[in-house]
């Protein structure tokens, strides 16, 4: 395990099993899992999850060692080890321990939740008092979780931060980058050790459309960047563009009325299969089926029906030759036959000394 | 604790200086990526040392080595050795903390009035409670 892990959720999935965890509820792409310990933890099977462990000491270096120099040090490792590395406060004052981690990388996707985590464990006088709080410091300023009690053997405590507690907004890959994590001890407990610290960032990633999904707008990735995000929560029509940077386009799922999604048929017609109602050109994708705002039905139908004079019957090529071809218009109504039948008898020949006359 | 244990101690605290000896070696290299994977090695090869003197986990390992620390103090558990202390800090000098109701949001503690501070009152350690916990502090950890 590297100090920057990258996984889809599927894989922390079968990763956190085989470590020990055992998963508690799974229905759809939901599932919750439950450490060894007792953590509960909530995953969406469609992200990714990004876990950071410490690469320097942060701001706060207020905590004793187990040994050696560095703070974060005895916090980084990927197997937590216990007593064997450790940072800790053995006496009755505030105090706080942070730490940075290294470059995220900026992976494709938008960030869902950031959550710190800490196998602590406290033997102080009151193990059953709050004991400490985790806290996440932005561009100076310290964004404190809640306090907890910190059992008498290591647990892992965690708190996560939906959105960044700095900005009020959504989490940017920047803000990753700069965050330090930290331990703020209280007064009550004389003895806290803290011997693993990390970070999980869960986000989510654009794959492509797939068969088996439902809802329209351009859901699938050509290649590259995210070409288009889709979401299935956002209100509104058409396309919101973004002018610059990726992903350029977003539609949304519940979106009522066309735009993208006209594109999108235009772009990759279907074609007709001979089960299917209405009528048409089977098996014949194309790209003419533009519906105008007044008309009705759909696809080729509809362009067909707008070629059609309201007076012609027929359907499909006799009746398209009918109206193009303006000679086969000045049929007269008494003529009787249709189509070439009728050209025909129109079509009288120059007679010169009684030569021949082919009306019959 | 048996004797039996009382020699198997001994020999995973050895295991464990062995791991922390790989793990300042391998923070004394410059910080390249991957070093939370390096421990693991020495890691395993520390959880197999104490496996073969029948400690199944390194909090099985701890619990073992500090019921040892405590009873070469003389006591047969820390609740006893604590308890030791409370003794000896009776009538000792307190050093007094005051709180607001605001600080003890974190506590547990219930403190109707807000506008009171709320005493902490931490004992100063008697010089028997002092040598008796810088003894504990002097063992193997």
């Amino acid at each position: 395990m590297d100090l920057v892990r990258r996984e889809t959720c599927a894989e922390y999935f079968r990763r956190r099993l085989a470590e020990g965890w055992n998963c508690i509820h799974l229905k759809g792409h939901n599932a919750v899992l439950l450490s060894p310990e007792g953590f509960r933890r909530e995953l969406d099977l469609r992200g990714d999850t990004l876990t950071l462990r410490p690469n320097a000491d942060g701001y706060y270096t207020f905590w004793k060692l187990s040994g050696g120099t560095d703070h974060y040090a005895l916090v980084d490792e990927a197997t937590p080890d216990e007593d064997a590395t450790y940072i800790y406060r053995d006496d009755n004052i505030y105090g706080k321990d942070s730490f940075t981690f290294p470059a995220s990388g900026s992976p494709e996707g938008i960030i869902l939740k950031v959550t710190a985590f800490m196998r602590v464990k406290n033997i102080g006088i009151h193990p059953d008092w709050n004991a400490g709080k985790l806290f996440v410091r932005i561009s100076g300023t310290d964004y404190f979780g809640s306090w907890e009690p910190f059992p008498a053997s290591y647990t892992n405590k965690s708190h996560e931060w939906a959105i960044n507690p700095a900005t009020s907004s959504a989490w940017t890959w920047n803000a990753i980058d700069a965050l330090e994590v930290g331990i703020h001890k209280g007064t009550i407990t004389d003895e806290i050790r803290i011997t693993q610290v990390y970070v999980e960032v869960d986000y989510t990633t654009v794959t492509e459309k797939s068969s088996s999904d439902t809802g329209s707008g351009i859901d699938a990735k050509a290649s590259g960047n995210p070409l288009a995000t889709y979401s299935r929560s956002e209100t509104g029509s058409g396309v919101e563009a973004k002018a610059s940077g990726n992903p350029l386009a977003t539609l949304s799922g519940a979106e009522t009325g066309s735009g993208v999604d006209v594109l999108y048929s235009l772009e990759t017609p279907e074609a007709k299969a001979s089960d299917d109602a209405g009528s048409g050109v089977e098996g014949t994708p194309v790209q003419s089926a533009i519906l105008a705002g007044s008309e009705t039905g759909s696809g080729i139908e509809a362009l067909i029906a707008r070629l059609l004079v309201a007076v012609d019957t027929g359907y499909g090529v006799e009746a398209g030759d009918v109206e193009v071809e303006d000679l086969l218009k000045d049929l007269f109504a008494s003529e009787l036959g249709q189509g070439s039948d009728s050209l025909t008898a129109k079509i009288e020949m120059p007679t010169k000394g009684g030569g021949m006359k082919l009306w019959n | 604790m048996n004797q039996v244990m009382r020699l198997k101690v001994p020999e995973g605290r050895k295991a464990v200086e062995a791991y922390r000896t790989a793990h300042t070696a391998l923070h004394n290299k410059p910080w390249h990526r991957g070093i939370p994977e390096e421990h693991t090695p020495p890691l395993n090869k520390l959880l197999g040392g104490l496996k073969e003197q029948d400690f199944n986990s390194l909090a099985e390992f701890f619990g073992a080595s500090e019921e040892l620390n405590i009873q070469e103090l003389g006591f047969n558990s820390r609740s006893e050795l604590r308890a030791e202390i409370d003794r000896l800090n009776q009538g000792a000098e307190y050093s007094v903390i005051l709180l607001y109701a605001s600080d003890f949001e974190w506590s547990g503690v219930e403190v109707s009035r807000e506008d009171e501070p709320f005493e902490l009152r931490i004992p100063i350690d008697t010089p028997g409670a002092r040598t008796l916990r810088e003894a504990l502090k002097q063992k193997w950890i």
